[in-house]
């Protein structure tokens, strides 16, 4: 085929600027380091890379936050840590003032040196960081969260989470009320006359009542109710209505009880709840403080019964009167003696250090409960602790001395327990920083790798790459000097 | 005689060859130019009784070697390739727009990001606050940025516009000019005036790379030129100039209008440079410009929703954190930041909770997300406090007095959210707008109370939750909604917008390297039918000299046997 000449040399032209401008393209790749230089040079790629600048980006803003947050916990730990060994310290002291050998100024000694404790564990809780913010006082981090020893929390709930990953938030902080406070534990021990109904010999229906939730301790009442056909009415001309065969409950305040009719009565019928037709009483006399609970333990009197031999059609066999107590599950028998000491523990081992004084006159089938409960409220620590030594201050530490009494040791317990659990928590926390900060710096170096073999060149590549460029546009320089050299009209 | 005669035919004829081939070598670099040939033919012969005698050579015509088919391949390909060309050199500006680290939004969505988060792990810092604005303020600005380039390539393009009409309209002239000069020079002979044809082909050529063109030749020897769907530009003498006018929608934009009424008729136009300007702005610069307003939209109220229903370091409603808030005036162009006070940024939530001091089981109430504020102007997002009491397997909610339920089985529903929203309360009170989680579990009579926090005074100054709630739109998908369900973050949304137009640049690349590979060849082919070959021209004068130098010779020869004839007398 016959070309044109001006067409040659256009030709020529064209395709040495086009390997120019890829050898320029070659170079700006080389001294940047970079394969893509534009997003249109690889359109997925260039995608590719922002999301992984990304990630990369956000894993390192994650570790950031992660050693702020670690920041945080480290110094809670720290706090936590003293405040362990202050709380122990305390309660060795406690125990130690307890002990009934010390004398009362060893005890003021012991007092002091609490007191003394408990302000600095005060202060504790009182921390700042170093931006001047409390640890321990929730969200409200410009307010001091105990303002005295006596004081309530006055901050709130706020626990702050920093993101240490995608949907992972650690917490960085606990509020106060979750550190410096713990369960106060304190039991009381109460002995209960038992009511006890007793059936009219006369009745000619079938009446019956039942009585619960006595709450009336020791005081000795006697109620009776009689059947009208429409309600029962009790001796002062309440009413309380009734339809066979019931059941019928009613509330009373006094005594405060609650009474519950059944069956079908006839017009007429009396049933009497009462307590204590007797004197009879019971008293702890030794209680070693322990705060164990114990489900009610009854004492019901029997009376003395005389023998008679003689009776018909058996003869009755004599009995001296005697007190069967029983706590459901054992049963012991005691003859009775005005002023005599049961010890529980022949009862049951677990009783050992309860030892009960029984008294007065009873009445055949009075019932005496001796029952030990349990309350139990939030309160701070330092109040606790404040109020123990104070007690001890004023010797007036031991059973049945309110309040705290032998409680303390629990109580102490138990607000150390609630410092150790905290402190499971950072501890776990800072685990969790731990490995997330593992996972993120792996993510991280994944994601480097990642970009880089999509953003960055390779060199061998390239440099060879470069070279063919040059060679390739030497070439067409030269055969274009010579191809143009080459005319007939040199032979003109 | 006629040998004297036949002598001079052919020095005539052979110098119109070599005048025809001196013509072809001095235009060898003319753009346009075709190479022209010489026809020639033998004279009528004598009759000379029983015989003919040759009577010499005479010059037929000169040829033009063109092939029109050739011509109008070379058009086509010159229109497509243009239109490629102009394409992928303003899609390329776009592209380099969006890929510039200092410029992309990329890395300023990632460094606003980035800072609310610091804010969030130190709520009661101002320097981190500070750094926030200074973050939003710089992604604002970057918004502004790339819409301002943006409406540049809008301008450029209408400038390019501009100038190519007006070469369209001067070229158009000058083929309607030719048209009359060769109607005139080729009068009713026929005869072809090969150099204005060649201008005038050269100039339809041209016209090719503005814009798609067809032509139509006459009888008459002029040509007609259409583009679009048969819009002529040149018929026969005269012109129809193509006019710039303004979007009557959009007085950025400018469009092509034809004919008296000036109708516009930029949709129907397609090739050349002109196709590729309004080919880029409909499928790169409009794109790109409508995604990025729609994102800076979506940032501003995405950001604002959340910022609102947070409380400051003073206890205040939150308010707009980004301006405007006019949907009809929110683009990249107008989005800024709405505070300048870093102790405005919102970073508490507007309730707190409480824990019963007696309760005695595990559980806890967070809440997770406030929706909306009851009364925005004192920051309160609850209408009294909001109680939750549990017993017997469910959570009895009392708000304003009122009451509704929620069944919760401990263990099993532990750690669920619920939206207080959906409870319908007795007595008609609309519920509180918060989610919360309820997890552990509680004991009978547990209960928690959830209370606006800045009641007797905000001090809840170290509460990041609202902080966490923004950080945490970065991955959240708010754009784009499909059937109701959001599909892109803000990141997402950028990455696509980037793909797109780095995907259409590339498309535009290899489109026009395949016009240019194709206009090449037809190139090619074209001049190597009509193209001026220098050593083709150098060996035709050689052969022309020596039938010169030969038709000279029988001159001398005629003159010669002229002489002996004489000298016989």
């Amino acid at each position: 085929m016959r070309v044109s000449t001006a067409y040659i040399f256009d030709q020529n032209l064209s395709a040495m600027l086009n390997k120019q401008a890829e050898l320029g393209k070659t170079q700006l790749q080389v001294s940047t380091g970079n394969r893509i230089l534009n997003p249109s040079d690889d359109p997925a790629g260039s995608v590719q890379i922002l999301n992984l600048q990304r990630e990369v980006s956000l894993s390192e803003q994650y570790l950031s936050n992660a050693t702020k947050a670690e920041n945080k916990q480290t110094s809670e730990e720290g706090v936590l840590d003293s405040a362990t060994s202050m709380l122990q310290r305390i309660r060795e002291l406690a125990v130690q003032g307890l002990n009934s050998t010390n004398t009362q100024a060893d005890k003021q000694a012991i007092a002091i040196e609490v007191k003394q404790l408990n302000e600095q564990l005060l202060a504790l809780a009182n921390t700042r960081d170093s931006n001047g913010d409390y640890l321990f006082s929730g969200f409200k981090s410009n307010t001091q969260p105990y303002g005295t020893i006596n004081g309530d929390y006055q901050g709130d709930e706020g626990q702050r989470n920093i993101k240490v990953g995608e949907g992972v938030l650690i917490e960085t902080n606990d509020p106060g009320n979750r550190v410096f406070e713990a369960p106060l534990i304190s039991t009381t021990t109460t002995t209960t006359l038992s009511p006890v109904v007793t059936a009219n010999a006369a009745n000619t229906g079938d009446s019956s009542v039942a009585v619960s939730n006595f709450t009336g301790g020791s005081d000795v009442f006697s109620e009776t109710f009689t059947f009208d056909g429409t309600n029962y009415v009790d001796g002062a001309g309440a009413l309380y209505p009734y339809t066979a065969p019931g059941p019928a409950s009613f509330n009373l305040i006094t005594p405060p009880m609650t009474v519950t009719f059944s069956d079908t009565p006839a017009i007429g019928d009396e049933l009497t709840v009462s307590n204590g037709t007797g004197s009879g009483q019971a008293t702890i006399t030794v209680d070693s403080g322990a705060t164990e609970t114990f489900s009610p333990i009854s004492f019901t009197y029997q009376a003395e019964i005389i023998a008679d031999p003689l009776a018909l059609p058996t003869p009755i066999l004599g009995l001296p009167a005697r007190y069967q107590i029983t706590d459901g599950t054992n049963t012991e028998t005691v003859d009775y003696v005005d002023g005599m000491s049961v010890d529980l523990g022949k009862l049951n081992p677990n009783f050992t250090s309860l030892t009960v004084k029984l008294t007065g006159t009873p009445a055949d089938g009075d019932v005496v409960v001796i029952e030990r409960t349990e309350t139990q409220v939030s309160q701070s620590m330092f109040k606790t602790i404040e109020n123990f030594a104070n007690a001890l201050i004023a010797n007036d530490v031991g059973p049945n001395s309110s309040p705290n009494n032998g409680d303390f040791l629990t109580n102490i317990s138990a607000s150390l327990g609630v410092v150790i659990d905290t402190r499971a928590k950072v501890g776990s926390r800072l685990n969790s920083i731990d490995q997330q900060n593992q996972i993120n710096e792996g993510i991280s170096v994944g994601m480097q790798k990642a970009l880089s073999e999509i953003k960055d060149l390779d060199y061998a590549e390239a440099i060879s790459r470069l070279s063919l460029q040059m060679t390739g546009l030497q070439a067409a320089q030269q055969s274009f000097a010579k191809v143009q050299g080459l005319s007939l009209f040199n032979y003109l | 005689m006629s040998m004297l005669n036949i002598g001079t035919s052919a020095l005539l004829t052979t110098q119109a060859s070599l005048s025809t081939t001196s013509h072809n070598i001095s235009n060898v670099n003319t753009d346009g130019y075709n190479r022209q040939r010489v026809t020639q033919g033998t004279q009528t012969p004598n009759f000379e009784g029983g015989y003919y005698i040759g009577s010499g050579v005479t010059v037929n015509s000169v040829e033009r070697i063109f092939d029109s088919f050739l011509s109008d391949q070379v058009r086509i390909f010159t229109s497509q390739e243009k239109s490629f060309d102009t394409f992928s050199t303003f899609a390329r500006q776009v592209d380099d727009l969006l890929g510039a680290p200092e410029l992309s939004l990329s890395s300023g969505l990632q460094g606003f990001f980035d800072s609310i988060q610091d804010v969030a792990d130190d709520p009661t810092s101002i320097p981190a606050r500070q750094v926030m604005l200074t973050e939003a303020d710089t992604l604002a600005k970057r918004f502004n940025t790339l819409d301002t380039q943006l409406n540049a390539f809008n301008e450029q393009v209408n400038l390019g516009l501009d100038n190519a009409v007006k070469d369209v309209n001067i070229l158009s002239q000058g083929i309607a000019d030719l048209n009359q000069a060769i109607t005139e020079a080729s009068g009713g002979a026929g005869v072809a005036p090969n150099d204005l044809l060649d201008q005038r082909d050269q100039l339809i050529n041209q016209l090719s790379g503005y814009i798609s063109v067809s032509t139509n030749v006459q009888s008459n020897g002029a040509v007609n030129v259409f583009v679009g769907n048969g819009q002529a530009l040149v018929v026969g003498q005269s012109a129809i100039a193509l006019k710039i006018i303004t979007n009557p929608l959009d007085s950025t934009r400018s469009e092509i209008g034809y004919g008296p009424s000036n109708v516009n008729v930029s949709a129907q136009l397609t090739g050349g440079s002109i196709g590729g300007l309004l080919n880029v702005r409909q499928e790169v610069i409009d794109p790109a410009r409508s995604e990025i307003d729609a994102l800076a939209a979506g940032m501003i109220d995405t950001i604002n929703a959340q910022h609102t229903v947070g409380l400051t370091l003073d206890g205040n409603t939150g308010g707009n954190f980004f301006e405007p808030t006019d949907a009809l005036v929110q683009d990249a162009g107008s989005i800024r930041l709405a505070i300048t006070n870093p102790r405005d940024i919102a970073v508490a939530f507007p309730v707190s909770t409480t824990t019963n001091i007696n309760n005695s089981g595990t559980a806890q109430l967070n809440v997770t997300k406030v929706s909306s504020l009851v009364d925005p102007a004192n920051a309160q997002a609850l209408a009294s406090d909001v109680q939750f009491s549990f017993a017997s397997n469910q959570y009895t909610v009392t708000y304003q007095g009122e009451t509704a339920i929620i069944p919760f089985t401990p263990g099993v529903d532990s750690g669920k959210s619920y939206d207080l929203s959906l409870l319908s309360f007795t007595g008609g009170v609309t519920a509180p707008d918060l989610k919360i989680t309820l997890s552990g579990v509680p004991a009978n009579n547990d209960s928690f109370t959830v209370s606006n926090s800045n009641n007797g005074g905000f001090t809840a100054v170290g509460d990041n939750r609202n902080a966490l709630a923004l950080g945490q739109l970065q991955t959240t998908k708010t754009l784009n909604q499909v059937n109701g369900v959001a599909t892109r973050s803000f990141g997402d949304a950028y990455g696509i917008l980037v793909a797109n137009v780095a995907t259409r640049t590339h498309q535009a690349d290899v489109g026009q390297q395949t016009q240019k590979g194709l206009l090449d060849q037809t190139n090619l082919r074209y001049e190597s039918v009509s193209g001026v070959n220098l050593d083709e021209e150098a060996a035709n004068l050689i052969k022309f000299q020596q039938a010169y130098q030969a038709a000279s010779q029988i001159i001398t020869v005629s003159n010669t046997v002229f002489n002996s004839l004489m000298s016989a007398m």
